[in-house]
């Protein structure tokens, strides 16, 4: 029956009662009605808190466990450095200790030479002159006038002795003077030689000492590390996260590289493998090209990782030296096979792309065409840079592995971090979502009185009437009965503590 | 143990393999040449088409040209077909090899009295069934204009399901001048006789539109 026809030809009164029915109807329902919203918003904001706080602690389970790989990758890294930094220095030191006994032989030899030029400078005390004896004689004889002219006689003797003596000695020892200097020129080399061991020690232990003070600071980061300082966790954030986006790149480059040598040998590949076949709707030798790339970046990985520049696989890592490099060259002759495949797979192609061209050729202008072509002079240019390119893009693809680990170690990190901010942003937002629920039921519960307004409003008005004093006691004792009553069915949200509990289990 | 357990994954990853591989869908095309009366003097064109499609086919696929003469549901009428050999370079000398058979026959035709397209139809869903492709086409470069010599029976129904029927060039006949209706009525009389076999039909007569010639 339509509403309009409650009351039969009064449809506007028909409708006042509907409504009325409806306000009284939700009147009395106001409070289940309440409790139901209450009910279904505790329902959802309690889950919802429950899960944000459940994602937080994941984040902070997560966080922890980047800690922990970047803090062990970084003291793998620093672990290299320092033995890069040994190494060095065990060098340095045996290169310069191996040339320590000739040098010291050397200097020594030296310094003897030295001595001996010097022995040979040392000046010889001239000879006492005979003559002072003489001197002595004669100024013991007596002062007479006999004796005078004797005096004066052995006097112009002694003189002229004394002179002659004298130029002669002068000479022997200006001749001595010389002889000396001639020596000491001689020691001049021994010395120049001496100098130059010394600097070249010096510099030598000037190096040694720079190395030592690197390796200070390699000890230094690296305790940093063990201690797990926040200022080495800071710098390995950093740099984990550039070399990922650098390592990145360069994948991307050799990707685009790997592309261009497929293209190179899957046509060829068509002659070697059947045209006919598919795997999973792929071509059989358009799989087959791929897996050749495939086997040539795995050969280079192994290579790299046997010459000890990658330590991707333990196995290898560890192996003995020489069986290590037996290794190395192994993985060497296998990729130097395959850039071999892959140059005479470059020249198939060439082949195939002109014999098709010959074959349109026929097709299009038959016999003619064909002799025309072939008259034609073709330049070898493009097969033999396609086949320089077929034997070398294997051995660039090589090197991908030194970014491919970079990308394995720091990948980890770098995705963990983002989870984790994910797992952060997701439960703020749930949290978020929480509030706008409760917020929502409020509103809902504002609404819902909006509508039964009515009945609602004479309710206020007859509790605000002023009444008798029994009456008001009787009427605040029912009021507080009445808040006491929405206290207990007011629902009770988890606090934050009973809710990380549940979280956490 | 352990060396049961390897073999028996290696097995196990052999026959995955193995069970993936699947063959590439192939395409079968057998083209039906009308030889009769005038219509001898289009077939430089059929002779562009063929190479065309030649060009074009790849590995794996099949390829027959046959003639529509007097009597055309017979072996003896396929001028040249090939199934080409999964490596491209033994590929293009099947294909050469073929175009010469195609320029030999073009070259020594004679015509023939009358026209059994229904024959040639036949045979042509004879080969293409036997040739087990994923996917039949038929062309039949033909005025569509049927003649049987006397006794010849003709009416059964074409076994062409999931088969693609192409008409090329139908050329209008003098008649068909006088009255087009004839040239429409003998379109769809071939058209409804091949939907009725559960194959589709197609005519095209503009062969200069390349888009309408791929398969």
């Amino acid at each position: 029956m339509p509403i309009a026809n409650i009351i039969p030809g009064q449809p506007v009164l028909s409708w006042i009662l509907v409504l009325l029915c409806a306000t009284l109807v939700l009147y009395f329902i106001r409070q289940s009605a309440h409790q139901l919203l209450d009910n279904l918003t505790q329902l959802l904001v309690q889950n919802l808190r429950l899960l944000s706080k459940a994602l937080l602690n994941l984040s902070k389970q997560m966080a922890v466990r980047n800690r922990d790989v970047l803090f062990e990758h970084g003291q793998q890294q620093a672990e290299r450095a320092l033995e890069r930094q040994f190494i060095r220095l065990s060098n340095l030191v045996e290169k310069d200790l191996s040339r320590y006994p000739s040098m010291q032989r050397d200097i020594e030899q030296n310094i003897t030479s030295m001595e001996d030029k010097l022995l040979l400078t040392s000046q010889v005390p001239a000879p006492l002159p005979e003559w002072t004896e003489a001197v002595e004689s004669i100024s013991k004889l007596k002062d007479t006038t006999k004796n005078d002219a004797v005096v004066g006689k052995l006097l112009q003797a002694i003189y002229e002795a004394f002179h002659k003596q004298q130029n002669e000695v002068m000479n022997v020892y200006r001749a001595d003077i010389a002889k000396s200097h001639n020596q000491l020129k001689g020691a001049m080399s021994h010395w120049r030689r001496l100098h130059h061991k010394i600097t070249e020690v010096g510099q030598s232990w000037h190096l040694l000492i720079q190395q030592a003070s690197k390796m200070d600071h390699q000890v230094e980061h690296f305790e940093n590390l063990v201690k797990g300082t926040d200022k080495a966790e800071n710098l390995l954030k950093a740099s984990s996260t550039t070399q990922f986006f650098i390592s990145m790149i360069v994948m991307v480059i050799a990707g685009f590289g790997a592309f261009v040598n497929y293209n190179l040998i899957a046509l060829p590949m068509s002659e070697l493998m059947p045209a006919t076949s598919q795997v999973a709707g792929y071509n059989v030798a358009d799989i087959g090209a791929a897996v050749i790339i495939m086997l040539e970046i795995t050969v280079g990985l192994f290579f790299m990782e046997s010459i000890g520049i990658t330590r991707l696989f333990p196995v290898i890592h560890f192996m003995e030296d020489k069986k290590r490099m037996i290794w190395a060259w192994v993985c060497m002759i296998f990729l130097l096979a395959l850039c071999g495949v892959e140059a005479g797979l470059a020249f198939m192609r060439e082949s195939m792309v002109a014999d098709k061209a010959l074959l349109t050729s026929f097709l299009v202008g038959g016999e003619q065409a064909v002799t025309q072509a072939s008259q034609q002079e073709h330049s070898n240019i493009p097969m033999i840079g396609q086949m320089m390119l077929g034997f070398v893009l294997p051995l660039i693809l090589m090197f991908v592995a030194i970014p491919f680990e970079s990308v394995i170690h720091t990948g980890r990190h770098v995705l963990g971090n983002v989870l984790v901010q994910l797992c952060i942003l997701l439960s703020t937002l749930l949290r978020t979502l929480s509030l706008l629920i409760k917020q929502l039921n409020h509103s809902l519960k504002n609404v819902y009185d909006i509508l039964c307004f009515a009945p609602i409003w004479i309710e206020h008005l007859i509790e605000s009437r002023p009444k008798t004093k029994g009456h008001k006691s009787i009427k605040n004792t029912d009021g507080d009965e009445a808040q006491n009553k929405h206290i207990k069915t007011e629902p009770k949200l988890l606090d934050d503590a009973s809710l990380d509990e549940r979280a956490e289990s | 143990m352990k060396y049961k357990i390897k073999t028996l994954i290696f097995v196990c990853v052999i026959s995955t393999l193995a069970a993936c591989t699947e063959q590439k869908p192939t395409t079968g095309l057998y083209l039906l040449l009308d030889t009769s009366g005038t219509y001898t003097k289009e077939l430089k064109k059929a002779q562009q088409i063929i190479h065309y499609y030649l060009a074009n086919l790849e590995p794996g696929d099949s390829f027959a040209v046959a003639r529509i003469d007097s009597g055309s549901f017979s072996e003896k009428d396929i001028i040249a077909k090939v199934t080409f050999d999964h490596r491209p370079s033994r590929a293009n000398e099947q294909k050469r090899i073929f175009a010469q058979s195609i320029q030999h026959f073009i070259e020594t035709v004679k015509s023939s009295a009358y026209t059994d397209i229904n024959g040639g139809l036949l045979q042509a869903s004879e080969y293409l069934t036997e040739t087990q492709v994923s996917r039949k086409v038929v062309m039949i470069f033909s005025d569509l204009l049927e003649e049987l010599p006397k006794g010849f029976k003709r009416d059964f129904d074409l076994p062409l399901t999931d088969f693609e029927v192409v008409a090329l060039n139908v050329t209008k006949l003098s008649s068909d001048n006088r009255d087009p209706k004839l040239y429409m009525k003998r379109l769809d009389y071939w058209q409804k006789r091949i939907e009725l076999s559960g194959a589709t039909w197609r005519v095209i007569n503009d062969l200069e539109r390349e888009d309408a010639l791929i398969l």
